[in-house]
């Protein structure tokens, strides 16, 4: 809307007050924008709203003992300009208004559990690493003891058939021993190779499942 | 700004600003210069500054610029007296407030 558009609304909204208070009216908004001059023309307009608001102010104006509108800090607050035509501003602005002091009080408490918070997030994650160091051993731990058991046992046998010529009973015991650890070292691989081939992928997969049950709320819950 | 602005407190500032052209001022610069200190939107001071002229406070006046006549807004007598009472209200109340902030309530 133009300025021309604008007042003359105005004026014909104006109409059912005195002649005086309206060209009283349309003098001083049309000065201002005189003032304002035409390149704030267009932005003065628009912070003066719709002619029904500006109409509606000047009219509360002449019944107006000095009591009405407020000014506050997020400008001046007049129940007749609001009341018809931004519900929703004052709304908005009582959420706010109301949200300013809970967003003091959760910084304030965010800040006072900040020490228990890292406390407890360094906590779970020196267990994280703790367990994932306890299985890596223990993953690399079966292999070494599989693998040491086997070469023990590969040896005995070597040298318990070596013996067998020279001190048969000797030998017959080294080959006993030999085999009795090649069952242990068979039993230690297996339970590697479950751990390395099943037991891992299975934990990586359940790890995976709850980082991105984490991230994406429920959609790790079909996954 | 935090603290509101009443509608007494208002006419005080818009009374001082005036007051502070002893040869008047128009709506405009009024607005511009309210505005340094509170915020008001454009279409608001005209009710206070016609309030403000039937209480007699302020007397308007039109005088040519550039070719046009523009409204001008003077404080009168009436307005002045006003405009002390104000001020010396203003003084005491924030001399309290400040009071109490700084150090405790005073009982006299």
């Amino acid at each position: 809307m133009n300025r021309l558009e604008f007042m003359q609304q105005l004026e014909a909204l104006l109409s059912d007050i005195s002649q005086g208070e309206r060209e009283e009216a349309l003098q001083y908004y049309n000065d201002y924008l005189n003032d304002a001059g035409v390149e704030n023309e267009q932005e003065v307009l628009d912070a003066m709203g719709s002619p029904e608001q500006l109409a509606k102010v000047i009219k509360e104006g002449l019944e107006d003992n000095g009591a009405e509108g407020e000014f506050t800090e997020t400008g001046y607050h007049n129940e007749a300009f609001e009341r018809k035509t931004k519900n929703e501003v004052v709304k908005k602005e009582e959420k706010k208004r109301l949200s300013g002091g809970m967003i003091a009080i959760l910084i304030l408490l965010c800040i006072l559990a900040m020490p228990m918070l890292a406390a407890l997030l360094s906590g779970l994650f020196g267990a994280g690493i703790g367990v994932l160091g306890g299985f890596i051993g223990l993953l690399l731990g079966t292999a070494a003891v599989g693998i040491g058991l086997f070469i023990g046992a590969i040896v005995l046998l070597g040298i318990g058939i070596g013996e067998l010529f020279v001190a048969p009973l000797i030998g017959m015991c080294l080959i006993g021993a030999g085999i009795l650890l090649l069952g242990l070292s068979i039993f230690f691989i297996w339970i590697t190779v479950w751990l390395w081939g099943s037991a891992l992928p299975w934990l990586i997969r359940k790890a995976v499942d709850l980082f991105s049950r984490i991230l994406h709320g429920k959609r790790g819950e079909k996954a | 700004m935090v603290f509101n602005t009443g509608a007494a407190l208002l006419d005080a500032i818009v009374l001082s600003v005036v007051a502070q052209d002893k040869e008047g001022t128009y709506g405009y610069k009024i607005t511009q210069e309210v505005r340094q200190v509170i915020e008001v939107s454009e279409s608001t001071l005209y009710p206070v500054l016609r309030r403000l002229q039937k209480d007699q406070c302020l007397e308007a006046y039109d005088m040519e610029c550039a070719g046009r006549n523009r409204r001008y807004y003077k404080v009168t007598e009436k307005g002045r007296v006003q405009l002390a009472l104000y001020k010396n209200e203003w003084k005491k109340y924030s001399a309290k407030i400040s009071g109490v902030f700084e150090g405790g309530i005073i009982y006299e």
